[in-house]
């Protein structure tokens, strides 16, 4: 047997009396673990997926899930509707009964049974047409392909809140009500806005991070982002904090991110969203590659928002990421040549983030 | 006189819910309350302490004549011949709690009743689950749903296994709700173990290798693939030699030929065990010779075998799904008493149970905690929980 290397316990359980054992922790640092042997290659994703297809290859169409060619390849399978009944039987002379009473019918079947599989097979192939139709506009919409999806799974978490806790902490703290942090991580700024006195709570479909959250105690729920905002009532939130998502889903997920997120927020709700800025280099380029959607510009969430009545639309943008020297010294070639390098530079370089920041005004 | 009288679907000693009923009727007849039970089917070691639920309501006298026997010296003779119920003098002190856990004619009959009803539930598996692979069954569950909503509005009060099992109920509408775990006897926990499985078993842990266990029906939302999955990783990252016992009839023919061709294909014949179901004595020596309960199932409405493993001081490696947690103690003041895994997740699972036969300070602090959380299913517990239950409902009952 191959022992891991092994840990102090979780906590010093002793007793009824003892602390509680903390798992959760130790899931979380397995999480991590089994991360970074996918990551390194030591656990290639493919040994999983195998079994996945293995196992599939004994079950029935929709047993491992939705899939729908094995699903076509079921139905076409079966749409014929075979007229020669077993007529085997362990009774003395039911099988010549069966037998009988087949050749009897048989011109009856027939008729019936080749309507049904007539109807049978023209639906199959109508199923392959409608398949072959959806392939090329999958192709054609990336964000719709099942084969992003499944890219944009491993992916890691974007952090782009980080620069901005202090604005957001500024734009909330006075807001009474309840506010979400989508996309919520470790939870870390949940925390940090539950202390400052905000009756906060978050959410955040990649359950690992949740598992890492700093304290037991926090209102983190492992939800999707957008699948949450459809469950919630309308006006039921007073501000509403989106990052993480925004940068990577599809325009039609963010579109409908935003009409979720004007209907769940009360009148005069505040609204922050943070995004990574499209001009700005990506923090991992394969990730960019890979993700569904792209970030928007600022410009066009304002755009959004006013056009649906968000009032107070406002965009901030982080410092420069990088940018030219300045020339020093005095002098009307040195200004010329100063304002040319920041034309230059501002071409050249873009901000990182952006923070997008509305009020919910309702009619 | 007041009565309580149980509506099973299907009756059988070795059966969690079986034997949950016959532990109620025994805490009932404690009370003073006349019990007996109806189903619809009953294995023959059960025959003799139910009776056939059409034949309730056909002969009163005879009927409380039998049930006043039945109280006093269990088992009697009569299944399939009772004269039971009837037009009671009076309904009001007189209650029908059905046993829900599929769907089955028997609900019918108690809906049609005019006795108030009470409903102890026990879970549905959802239909999606068993629609792939056993059509017949799925229809079956799905009608238990159907029936189910139509028991909201006529139940008096309906008991839940778990929070899970309750909160169910609640979107179901039903009023009045209680949770009352399964009653479990943790004495028939502890027979003695069967000498010749604890001999074989002990051969094989000679050769090495971990011995992973799970105890359950054989069946698709169960997910033994899952672990075969998992084990086939273990065996693979971590322990070459290590085996999987599934302990537990099957409910699923086309899951268990599709099960056992998945172990062929990947060559783990000799590693995986499909016991099939066991007498107690051999189920404990498997409990007795195992490294880890593990598993997948993606849906419990509560987890006797969780139980069992945890006063057995057997660690636990599970799915987080469906009442899982919940039976773990997840929740509580003192935490799961076992570690929680993503479902579908092969590797993780594999590493989970690495870690906890690896990790001799957590097994130890698991087995502590599990046998702690195990004896808050202790049948004085929840058989003094359904006194109070039903002490109250016939106080609160007219008279």
């Amino acid at each position: 047997m191959t022992a891991t290397e092994p840990s102090p316990p979780p906590t010093a359980a002793s007793g009824p009396t003892g602390p509680p054992l903390d798992l959760a922790r130790v899931v979380a640092e397995l999480e991590d673990d089994v991360a970074r042997k996918r990551a390194s290659g030591e656990l290639p994703p493919a040994v999983e997926r195998d079994l996945d297809l293995l196992f599939a290859r004994f079950a029935p169409a929709g047993a491992t899930g939705t899939d729908f060619d094995a699903l076509v390849a079921r139905a076409d399978s079966s749409w014929f509707v075979d007229l020669d009944v077993p007529t085997a039987s362990n009774l003395p002379g039911v099988g010549l009964v069966k037998r009988v009473l087949r050749k009897l019918m048989a011109w009856y079947l027939r008729f019936v049974t080749q309507q049904v599989s007539a109807f049978g097979h023209t639906v199959v192939e109508a199923l392959r047409t409608l398949g072959r139709r959806v392939d090329r506009l999958e192709g054609a919409t990336p964000g719709a392909s099942p084969l992003v999806s499944a890219e944009d799974r491993h992916r890691q978490r974007a952090a782009s809140l980080d620069p901005w806790t202090d604005d957001v902490e500024a734009l909330l703290v006075n807001v009474t009500g309840r506010v979400l942090h989508a996309d919520a991580g470790d939870g870390s700024f949940v925390e940090r806005l539950e202390a400052a006195g905000v009756d906060v709570y978050g959410v955040d479909g990649c359950h690992g991070q949740l598992a890492t959250a700093r304290r037991p105690g926090l209102d983190l729920r492992p939800d999707d982002t957008a699948e949450h905002l459809r469950r919630l009532g309308d006006g039921v939130l007073s501000g509403l904090v989106l990052c993480g998502a925004v940068e990577r889903l599809p325009l039609g997920g963010l579109l409908e991110l935003v009409d979720r997120a004007e209907a769940t927020l009360a009148d005069g709700a505040r609204l922050v969203i943070v995004s990574e800025h499209p001009a700005a280099m990506p923090r991992s380029v394969v990730e960019a590659d890979l993700a569904p959607g792209r970030p928007l510009h600022p410009e066009t969430w304002q755009h959004l928002l006013e056009a649906r009545g968000f009032r107070d639309v406002e965009v901030r943008l982080a410092d420069l990421d990088g940018g030219l020297a300045s020339i020093p010294g005095k002098g009307e070639a040195t200004t010329i040549l100063n304002a040319n390098l920041a034309r230059l530079g501002s071409m050249l370089f873009s901000p990182s983030s952006f923070l997008v920041t509305a009020v919910r005004a309702r009619w | 006189m007041v009565a309580i009288h149980q509506f099973v679907p299907s009756l059988a000693s070795r059966d969690a819910i079986g034997h949950h009923t016959l532990q109620v009727q025994r805490v009932l007849h404690d009370m003073g309350i006349e019990s007996a039970i109806y189903a619809s089917e009953a294995q023959p070691e059960v025959r003799r302490r139910c009776s056939a639920y059409r034949t309730f309501g056909r002969d009163h006298t005879s009927a409380r004549d039998r049930f006043s026997a039945m109280a006093r010296r269990q088992p009697s003779t009569w299944f399939g011949s009772a004269r039971s119920g009837g037009a009671m003098a009076d309904r009001a002190r007189t209650w029908l709690m059905y046993q829900g856990s599929t769907g089955s004619p028997v609900a019918g009959f108690v809906m049609a009743r005019p006795e108030p009803k009470l409903l102890d539930y026990h879970n549905i598996t959802p239909d999606l689950f068993f629609a792939p692979w056993e059509p017949h069954v799925a229809a079956e569950l799905a009608l238990g749903r159907r029936q189910l909503a139509e028991l909201a509005p006529v139940t008096e009060l309906a008991l839940a296994d778990s929070a899970f099992n309750e909160a169910e109920l609640t979107v179901l509408g039903f009023g009045a709700t209680a949770v009352l775990p399964i009653i479990i006897d943790t004495d028939d926990f502890d027979v003695e173990p069967d000498p010749a499985t604890l001999r074989r078993l002990e051969r094989e842990r000679d050769r090495g290798g971990a011995d992973w266990l799970f105890v359950g029906r054989i069946s698709p939302h169960k997910a033994q693939h899952e672990l075969v999955k998992a084990l086939a990783l273990y065996r693979r990252n971590h322990d070459p030699l290590a085996r999987l016992h599934l302990v537990g009839g099957s409910s699923s023919h086309s899951y268990l030929s599709a099960l056992e061709a998945f172990v062929a294909d990947l060559g783990l014949t000799g590693a995986v065990d499909i016991v099939g179901s066991v007498p107690p004595a051999v189920l404990c020596a498997h409990y007795l010779s195992a490294d880890v309960l593990t598993s997948a199932s993606r849906h419990e409405g509560f987890g006797v075998p969780l139980v069992e493993a945890m006063h057995h001081g057997v660690p636990i490696v599970a799915v987080d799904a469906a009442a899982v947690p919940e039976t773990l103690g997840r929740g509580t003041a003192r935490g799961a008493a076992g570690l929680l895994v993503g479902a579908e997740q092969p590797a993780l699972f594999a590493a989970a149970v690495a870690r906890v036969i690896g990790d001799a300070p957590l097994q130890t602090a698991m087995v502590e905690r599990g046998r702690e959380r195990a004896a808050d299913f202790a049948p004085t517990r929840t058989s003094a929980l359904l006194r109070t239950l039903v002490e109250r409902l016939v106080a609160d009952a007219p008279t």
